[in-house]
């Protein structure tokens, strides 16, 4: 298949495009300047501009594209450093979304030929905080935090105004991603190296994470079936809350987890909005479409993968 | 090829329960509230509670202990429970055929 690609630099889009081209697919990378060859096509989201001839000739795109909701770097989650959810970073994380998504709306809706799957990536924080509930992708959202509304309205809505109804569309709702050289596990592991690890807030809120070899395999899963069509939930199949989440990883590193951090600390250096969405927000959610369709996890337990992470794979 | 499993079926409003004609797990019995937990579970009890949820919705748990196997639905499904008797048929089947 011929399968453009959105924020193909990215963590996740530079790994997810090595894979496609091993399993036989042409890849197509949407770059904002002049393209350099023929695998790259012009699109700028801002200027809601795209190539639309070589828009036409793709088969299917995969979105990933928009700015990270996490700092880029552990220094961002301090105050004053850029990271934090001031106005201006909210601004970037909901316009590079929205804009994108109505660009790819409008060409879907006005060219006669067109890619006909369509894979966005879209974030589990679009059911809100729901405490211990089981969440699968037929839970009704919780509104109010911001980051709900980015998933629902930035992500997701806009392609309700998409009339070709042959366009299979699905939003990978993942969870949060860990793998080798992410800010995330980064976090995670040099927290527990250093005996630092321990509940967040009283740690019983669920995390629902995924390794990325997991989502890779996922997205590819989505792309080449058929069967897969709207919101899928991008997690593994074994939610944690957060006090488990860092005794497991804690007891692979052969190290404690003891040490409790009040809410108030990490709402004084993140932010209470930051701190809420990425750390306190109650995600108990599971894999009911994927693993309906027969969707095989490589890593669906936590230790295992935080074994592979600590063995440098 | 596998075999095919005899079931008897008694309906209860929102349960089914299921005798089969052979044992699927040990006698202590396990628990699957939802398809996630099934999935874990590489035993038999396990696979056979991977299919229910992948051919039933609205399953709000499956019991499975033995020769007998609970379906509690969140609703009376009426008639739609055929496919779980029907699935608990012909689990062997399918089941050998992916283990091989």
């Amino acid at each position: 298949m011929k399968v453009g690609i959105t924020g193909a630099s990215g963590f996740l889009g530079k790994k997810l495009s090595k894979k496609l081209i091993e399993n036989g697919h042409e890849v197509f990378r949407f770059v904002r300047r002049d393209p350099k060859d023929e695998s790259e096509i012009y699109w700028s989201p801002s200027k809601q501009e795209l190539d639309n001839e070589k828009f036409k000739t793709l088969d299917a795109v995969i979105h990933l594209a928009g700015e990270s909701l996490a700092p880029k770097d552990i220094i961002g989650f301090f105050p004053f450093s850029g990271g934090r959810w001031t106005k201006e970073k909210k601004s970037r994380i909901y316009w590079s979304r929205k804009w994108a998504s109505d660009l790819f709306v409008e060409a879907f809706n006005s060219l006669d030929v067109y890619p006909k799957i369509y894979i966005s990536a879209s974030g589990t924080t679009i059911y809100g905080d729901h405490l211990d509930e089981v969440i699968t992708e037929n839970t009704t959202f919780n509104r109010g935090a911001f980051d709900q509304m980015v998933a629902e309205e930035a992500w997701e809505l806009p392609f309700s105004k998409l009339i070709k109804s042959d366009v299979r569309k699905v939003f990978a709702r993942t969870g949060v991603v860990i793998g080798n050289g992410n800010i995330t596990t980064q976090l995670i592991t040099l927290t527990t190296k250093l005996n630092l690890s321990g509940p967040l807030g009283n740690g019983l809120q669920y995390w629902s994470w995924i390794s990325i070899d997991d989502v890779i395999n996922a997205y590819i899963f989505c792309l080449e079936n058929e069967n897969v069509n709207g919101a899928v939930n991008l997690v593994s199949p074994v939610p944690l809350m957060q006090k488990e989440f860092s005794k497991k990883v804690a007891k692979v590193y052969k190290k404690f987890s003891i040490l409790p951090t009040p809410k108030f600390a990490l709402n004084l250096l993140m932010g209470s909005e930051l701190a809420n969405g990425l750390i306190f927000c109650s995600l108990r959610i599971i894999p009911e479409k994927l693993l309906k369709l027969g969707f095989k996890f490589q890593y669906p337990k936590l230790e295992e993968y935080i074994k592979v992470i600590k063995d440098g794979k | 090829m596998g075999q095919l499993i005899e079931v008897t079926t008694k309906k209860f409003n929102k349960s089914i329960i299921f005798e089969l004609n052979r044992s699927i797990s040990g006698q202590e019995g396990m628990t699957f509230h939802n398809i996630s937990q099934a999935s874990l579970i590489d035993e038999i009890s396990g696979q056979l509670a991977l299919e229910l949820f992948k051919k039933l919705d609205e399953i709000d748990s499956i019991f499975v202990q033995s020769n007998m196997v609970s379906i509690n639905f969140l609703r009376n499904l009426g008639d739609e429970t055929q496919v779980a008797e029907d699935t608990i048929k012909n689990f062997f089947i399918f089941y050998k055929e992916s283990k091989e």
